[in-house]
């Protein structure tokens, strides 16, 4: 066919008049929708989670895939009268940004069963969410390229790694704990910013990473020796025949919290009570921890014995060092202004 | 040394000069596409440039990823939609911009850009407030509405700078022979403002493509564009399979300017 200007006039239209009426297609279905993030998250949670919920509820499911803070920004758009979905997975750090603002209904044992076995520190603050996922930050390092691995978080500033250190940035909340947790070791608290930027600085020059993910190439290629990284992407690393290993820290490891809540004001509230219930079950934890090293929450799991070797269990990450988030976003904006201006 | 040869040398040492210039300019523009290209052709695990070997494994990798190919579905769609509806629409506007003169047309060409003066968060923000009160957030029809809103500045400058050379002389031509407002624009103006009007879809169409920010908070539920999807995705796992999907991106704009030449030739659009 020629392509004349005709043509392609015609075929536009026709291309937008399709576009059009398919457009509000997503908004009208009855399609029951939850977010999660994206990479292998995303894909896992679609092909082996979600078709068991789905099938539970009768209905089909999609999920909103993207990151804390445009979540956080489309809830405060929408109020808390209208949310866009009627549960929600976030880290802890956005859980308290809107927690005392009338989104999140209250979780219970009757509306949530499984909230009977977790583990106490995972219920948080007016049992407006519960941990589903702890990630488990551990220390890193190539064992080719580090003679005396480090014990804890406080070998960080000795000399032998001067230079070979990859962090977080500061906007990672694992990078605000690790700056508490300094703030508290050298200072004179977890709101001692000052000390704990200062001491980061004495760690310089080092790579800035905003996820896990990224901190993966540089320990691959041998650009850093030692980091703090999610438990599972050592995993990974060690799958992919790396000389990796890592030590969970002696002052105790850090943890990525992804807590499940419910909106109070979603007309399908019941289907998210449905949903917390599921990703608490027994089952869709083991799942969690047998793919991604989740630490499960539940303490009814029983880890299989390929696992013990990881810290996993209940009473390990019951004793991970944890942070009262409402405090630590109001230190934050400082801590992050510090940071930046300083490292 | 007579000062014609002088001159001459002078001469030739700025055309060198010019020419060096000239080359570096091009290398700081390609380098980045040279690397992601041949980045996605590695045989290793991670993006990393030159490739370690030589495969096609992280195309077929990015056509087995679910996300990815739905986010470049959505992005096309998106694209697609955005390009027609601003060129409709920038062409009405530059018609109406011809009409207006004296100082109004300064704050009329000023207002058309609008959206290219404030910064696209801040845009998004206030969008995604407005959509929520309509009950368009979260929906396709939304983010187009954003889409389209960002991209029409582009359309609007290429087809208002294509009708400023339409002579009006022309028009009055064709209204005292006769012809209808209608058939003057259909067969003395459309087919004169053409390249104009094809740039700007194009243009349209790639800055549609590549909009994050907006998309970020405005997109649908369930659904990603391919930036935001290529974002998730090397958050979680930097893996090669990106670079594949920057090289189709790459791919996909050149096949646009080829459209453009087949339609009505670069040379005229510029």
């Amino acid at each position: 066919m020629t392509l004349t200007r005709r043509n392609f006039l015609k075929t536009s239209a026709g291309a937008a008049a399709l576009g059009a009426i398919g457009a509000p297609s997503l908004a009208q279905s009855d399609t029951f929708i939850v977010n999660m993030f994206g990479g292998r998250w995303e894909n896992d949670w679609r092909e082996h989670v979600m078709p068991k919920f789905a099938e539970q509820i009768g209905r089909d499911f999609d999920l909103d895939i993207g990151l804390g803070m445009a979540w956080i920004s489309n809830f405060r758009a929408a109020g808390a009268r209208q949310p866009p979905f009627p549960a929600v997975m976030l880290n802890e750090k956005y859980t308290a940004m809107i927690r005392n603002d009338g989104y999140f209904a209250e979780l219970t044992p009757e509306k949530v069963p499984n909230m009977a076995d977790v583990i106490e520190p995972a219920i948080l603050k007016g049992n407006t969410a519960v941990t589903g996922m702890l990630a488990p930050l551990v220390i890193a390092y190539r064992t080719d390229l580090v003679s005396e691995p480090p014990k804890g978080w406080a070998d960080l500033w000795d000399e032998r790694f001067k230079g070979q250190l990859g962090l977080y940035k500061i906007t990672n909340s694992a990078a605000t704990m690790m700056a508490m947790w300094a703030g508290e070791h050298f200072g004179s608290g977890r709101d001692d910013i000052e000390t704990a930027v200062a001491k980061f600085k004495e760690l310089g020059p080092f790579p800035q990473i905003g996820y896990s993910a990224q901190l993966t190439p540089l320990l691959t290629q041998g650009q850093i020796a030692v980091a703090p990284i999610d438990l599972g992407e050592v995993k990974t690393m060690q799958e992919q025949g790396l000389p990796i290993d890592y030590v969970v820290p002696e002052e105790g490891m850090l943890v990525f919290d992804h807590s499940f809540s419910v909106f109070e004001n979603h007309p399908d509230k019941q289907t998210g009570f449905d949903y917390v219930n599921f990703v608490l079950s027994p089952e869709i934890q083991l799942w969690m921890a047998e793919n991604w090293l989740i630490a499960p929450t539940n303490k009814t799991v029983e880890l299989p014995e390929e696992l013990q070797k990881w810290p996993l269990q209940p009473e390990v990450v019951s004793q991970a060092i944890r942070f009262d988030w409402d405090e630590t976003l109001a230190i934050m904006p400082g801590l992050n202004d510090l940071w930046e201006r300083t490292i | 040394m007579s000062e014609a040869t002088s001159a001459f040398s002078n001469q030739r040492a700025v055309n060198i000069g010019f020419g060096v210039l000239i080359v570096l300019l091009y290398v700081f523009l390609m380098a980045p596409l040279v690397m992601i290209v041949g980045a996605s052709f590695t045989n290793g695990l991670l993006i990393e440039f030159p490739p370690q070997g030589l495969s096609l494994r992280w195309y077929v990798e990015f056509f087995d990823r679910q996300d990815l190919v739905d986010g470049l579905l959505l992005s096309l769609r998106i694209g697609a939609v955005t390009a027609i509806v601003t060129m409709t629409v920038a062409m009405m506007a530059a018609m109406a911009g011809q009409v207006i003169s004296g100082r109004l047309s300064g704050w009329f060409q000023l207002g058309m850009t609008l959206p290219l003066l404030v910064p696209e968060l801040l845009t998004a923000v206030g969008l995604l407030f407005f959509l929520y009160k309509i009950q368009l957030a979260k929906t396709v029809m939304g983010l187009q509405m954003g889409h389209i809103l960002m991209s029409f500045p582009y359309a609007y400058v290429s087809i208002a700078a294509a009708m400023r050379q339409v002579p009006a002389s022309l028009e009055e031509a064709s209204a005292s022979m006769g012809a209808t407002g209608w058939q003057t624009f259909r067969l003395v103006i459309l087919p004169l403002v053409m390249p104009g009007l094809a740039m700007g879809g194009i243009f349209a169409f790639i800055n549609s493509f590549d909009l994050y920010t907006i998309s970020l908070l405005l997109k649908p539920l369930g659904g990603n564009t391919l930036p935001l999807a290529l974002f998730d995705f090397l958050t979680y796992e930097f893996k090669p399979t990106a670079a594949a999907a920057a090289t189709l991106s790459i791919l996909l704009s050149i096949l646009g300017v080829a459209l453009v030449q087949k339609l009505v030739g670069l040379q005229r659009a510029f």
